[in-house]
């Protein structure tokens, strides 16, 4: 019986409609099962209700970009301003309050002007800033240069600048702000000196906007057909019946039925990796940093606005949507999180010669971190922030690391953390061990695998993610990821080994603005253990594998479990190479060695039901189940008796109980790390 | 042999080219009225023992109930004008433009009132006699696989 039931509603539909042709509308009756987000936590909202959100219309504009929108913006805004206390703590976490741009545009009145005195300017100044894409012919964009200078101060033809640039400076005024920040207009561009020293501010500049605005698509797209939407296509039609008691409600407003084109809660997904295919803007790279540092976003340039703040996302047409990785929330989390989960009195500071601050390597768990759940989760959303980044694309791949600059200036800056070329010192042994797996193979073949590279790039050094450039096809790119770095830090209570940093030096150490972003003969000496290993193609499966002291064993093991009928291998040693395009007709690295970053061990005791982890015992090895892992870099000599990393590796049993590794007997000792 | 036509798209907004959706003819700072319905399609709403029975009664899951809502051209009219609701979903969601009387897709008399069924759905109860069933038939499997682990 459908008719009081919580989830049942009369399917619509044309009977001469194709059998085929999947296309019904959806009618429900309506009071009793309308639920609010704002009223209910989204995990307690289930497909069974209908969102109120969608039904407080009762008239919209067509085009996302009517002035009746800003009236929404608005709301957004005050109420963002008004009540979260997340978003107003933000900006002093990710932007230093002394850093201001050099000049904002005034748009007070009807002109538009450039303020060139920002210092000057009264304290609590408060702009916003526009994110958007130059798109292919930069020279398109309207551009601030040296001889333009008096001009702009003096008046911008608000008739001179595209459609973008205008609404944003319509959107600033209307939420009450007198000032906005556009880059192509408030850095001088054809000034390599103003644009460095403009850059290196981008984290303070976007993490003290009062409000990003960003423009979704690229220039070419810039047409009024972008805005436009038909909202009685997307939102429930809600219809009234005649005025008859309902059993159940004493209320006739209850009594109208809803008609919508999806079952259940109407709620888009939205995430910026697969909004990545419909709004170009969130596949550059810098733009990664401009919307993760400031505290507010609002989407315009599509059929329907969208907000974002530290607290959530919300759809014009929608009300909240789910919070996702790489949202606003997330990025939140993980500046909280990596701060919890560090010790910040590590005050070293890199060192133009090699001189040595002299650390101990941990035995028995890290004591910079601890084993907090939160702190667990939120620091690995640092890899997943990596991986995205890296994914980003860059009209000049030498900006990679300036592009990137902003994040990492914001985290430092709230955990005192010490950043070294994409890694952290203070987690420096888990952070070694990023992977990158191959680019899809290219079904046509006309999607040739291309390399971004830029010849004014000085490479990074091997240790550090930013050496591998990225490997697109049309199909998609390589991607960096952290299986080996999850997997060791699950379990990085269970400590036996870390590798520590000893030292590190920077041929400009003395400048911590280029520590962020110039990597360039960067060095880092690691105290580790270090066998020597052959690299071979596993024939069966084509790829590479590591074999410490030459050894088969250490890959499969000594001994085999038996399952059933099937004899299988319990331990298993996995090697990947960072150059993850390289073939068989590659003569392999010779003089290879396997370096020990991480190592732990744990057990498990059979008699208890909840299984639950405790540190290694050698006493109870014989009876409770161990569990064993390690993982490392493959290096090979670099000259001077300094390294050069070529792969990653790690090794898992979880099945023999045996501690015994390669590196047993092995001395530590300190190696440079290129 | 020719080949076969292609499947209808199941997004009813991809599939209408942009030039002949109402946001493309309407002026751009125009706005439009929710929940509004034209005649035909308020009488639909009042006439339907289905749907008055909705929330008041119970309907047996997949019982069903044919009617009609005014006629493809008068869909196509009420979308494009911007003055019914359900007419702009019937016409994009519900595949209305597949009648669409410039250039029909499937053939039908544009000017007849147009044939709707009704259906009672309930997306749990049907799991759950999907489940039900899955498991007898699962149960009868494994009677003939194996007997004796079956008894």
């Amino acid at each position: 019986m459908v008719g009081r039931s919580e989830v049942g509603y009369i399917d619509f539909r044309i009977t001469k409609l194709s059998k085929h042709m999947y296309a019904d509308l959806h009618i429900y009756h309506s009071a009793s099962r309308l639920s609010s987000q704002r009223q209910v936590p989204s995990s307690q909202v289930t497909d069974s209700k209908l969102n109120k959100e969608t039904l407080g219309f009762k008239s919209l504009p067509i085009s996302s970009r009517h002035a009746a929108n800003f009236d929404k913006i608005k709301t957004w805004q005050r109420e963002c301003v008004d009540n979260h206390e997340k978003c107003r703590e933000f900006p002093g976490m990710v932007a230093p309050t002394s850093m201001l741009p050099s000049r904002l545009l005034d748009v007070s009145g009807d002109k538009v002007r450039l303020e060139c005195g920002v210092a000057d300017l009264p304290a609590g100044l408060e702009f916003t800033t526009l994110s958007h894409m130059w798109g292919p012919d930069p020279s398109a964009c309207p551009q601030l240069e040296v001889a333009t200078l008096g001009k702009f101060a003096g008046d911008i033809p608000i008739g001179s600048l595209p459609g973008k640039y205008v609404y944003a400076i319509e959107i600033t005024r209307a939420l009450g702000y007198r000032y906005i920040w556009i880059d192509s207009l408030c850095i001088i561009q054809d000034s390599r000196e103003d644009w460095q020293r403009e850059a290196v501010k981008m984290a303070a500049v976007y993490g003290r906007s009062s409000c990003n605005i960003s423009y979704t698509f690229p220039p070419a797209g810039d047409t009024a057909e972008n805005f436009l939407r038909d909202p009685r296509v997307h939102l429930p039609c809600q219809a009234p019946l005649p005025e008859k008691k309902r059993s159940g409600s004493d209320s006739p407003t209850d009594n109208t039925l809803v008609i919508q084109y999806r079952p259940g809660y109407q709620r888009p997904s939205w995430s910026p990796t697969v909004y990545k295919r419909i709004w170009p803007l969130l596949s550059r790279g810098w733009v990664f940093q401009e919307r993760l540092l400031c505290s507010r976003t609002v989407y315009f340039g599509q059929d329907r606005l969208m907000w974002e703040c530290c607290t959530g996302i919300t759809d014009e047409f929608y009300g909240p949507l789910t919070t996702v990785p790489g949202s606003k929330s997330h990025f939140h989390r993980v500046i909280t999180g990596i701060a919890s989960s560090l010790r910040t009195n590590d005050t070293a500071k890199p060192t133009n010669t090699a001189s040595s601050s002299e650390t101990s390597p941990k035995h028995h768990g890290n004591p910079n971190l601890d084993s907090d759940a939160d702190a667990t989760t939120a620091d690995a959303q640092w890899g997943p922030l990596v991986r995205d980044y890296r994914a980003g694309d860059l009209t000049k791949e030498a900006d990679r690391g300036i592009a990137f600059a902003g994040i990492v200036r914001a985290i430092a800056a709230h955990t005192g953390a010490t950043y070294l070329a994409g890694l952290w010192r203070e987690l420096f042994a888990y952070d070694l061990l990023w992977t990158v797996s191959p680019v899809a193979p290219a079904k046509d073949d006309s999607a040739q695998i291309s390399v971004a590279y830029d010849p004014t790039m000085k490479p990074a050094p091997s240790w550090s993610w930013f050496s591998v450039r990225c490997a697109r096809t049309l199909s998609g790119s390589d991607v960096l990821d952290f299986p080996f770095r999850t997997s060791m830090q699950t379990y990085r209570q269970f400590g036996l080994f870390e590798a520590p940093v000893v030292t590190y030096s920077h041929p400009l150490g003395d400048r911590e603005d280029e520590l962020l972003h110039n990597f360039a003969d960067m060095k880092v000496v690691l105290r580790t253990k270090r066998v020597p290993c052959t690299l071979e193609w596993w024939e069966e499966f084509g790829m590479l594998c590591v074999l410490p002291h030459s050894d088969m064993r250490w890959v499969y093991g000594h001994q085999k479990n038996r399952i059933g009928d099937q004899w299988v291998s319990p331990r298993v040693l996995k090697y990947a190479h960072d150059d993850a395009l390289v073939g068989r007709e590659v003569s392999l690295p010779q003089n290879a060695q396997m370096i020990l970053a991480v190592e732990q061990a744990w057990m498990v005791d059979p008699m208890d039901a909840l299984l639950r982890r405790r540190a290694y015992n050698a006493e109870n090895s014989e009876t409770w189940k161990t569990s064993h892992q390690y993982a490392g870099l493959v290096v090979i000599p670099a000259g001077n008796g300094e390294w050069r990393r070529i792969g990653a590796f790690m090794y898992f049993d979880g099945f023999t109980g045996q501690l015994e590794s390669p590196f047993d007997g092995a001395g530590e000792e300190d190696l440079t790390l290129v | 042999m020719m080949a076969a036509a292609p499947p209808p798209s199941l997004e009813g907004v991809a599939k209408i080219d942009f030039a002949k959706r109402f946001e493309a003819s309407a002026p751009s700072d125009t706005v439009v009225t929710l929940h509004k319905l034209c005649s035909p399609c308020a009488t639909f709403i009042q006439k339907s023992t289905f749907l008055q029975r909705l929330g008041r009664k119970d309907i047996k899951l997949g019982a069903e109930e044919l009617g009609h809502v005014g006629s493809p051209r008068q869909w196509k009219e009420a979308y494009l004008a911007g003055d019914c609701h359900f007419c702009a979903m019937i016409w994009v969601r519900a595949g209305g433009y597949l009648f669409d009387p410039e250039n029909p897709v499937e053939p039908v008399d544009v000017d007849a009132p147009a044939e709707v069924r009704l259906t009672a759905r309930d997306p749990e109860l049907e799991y759950q006699i999907m489940v039900e069933n899955e498991n007898d038939r699962t149960k009868k499997f494994w009677r003939k696989v194996a007997p004796s682990a079956s008894m």
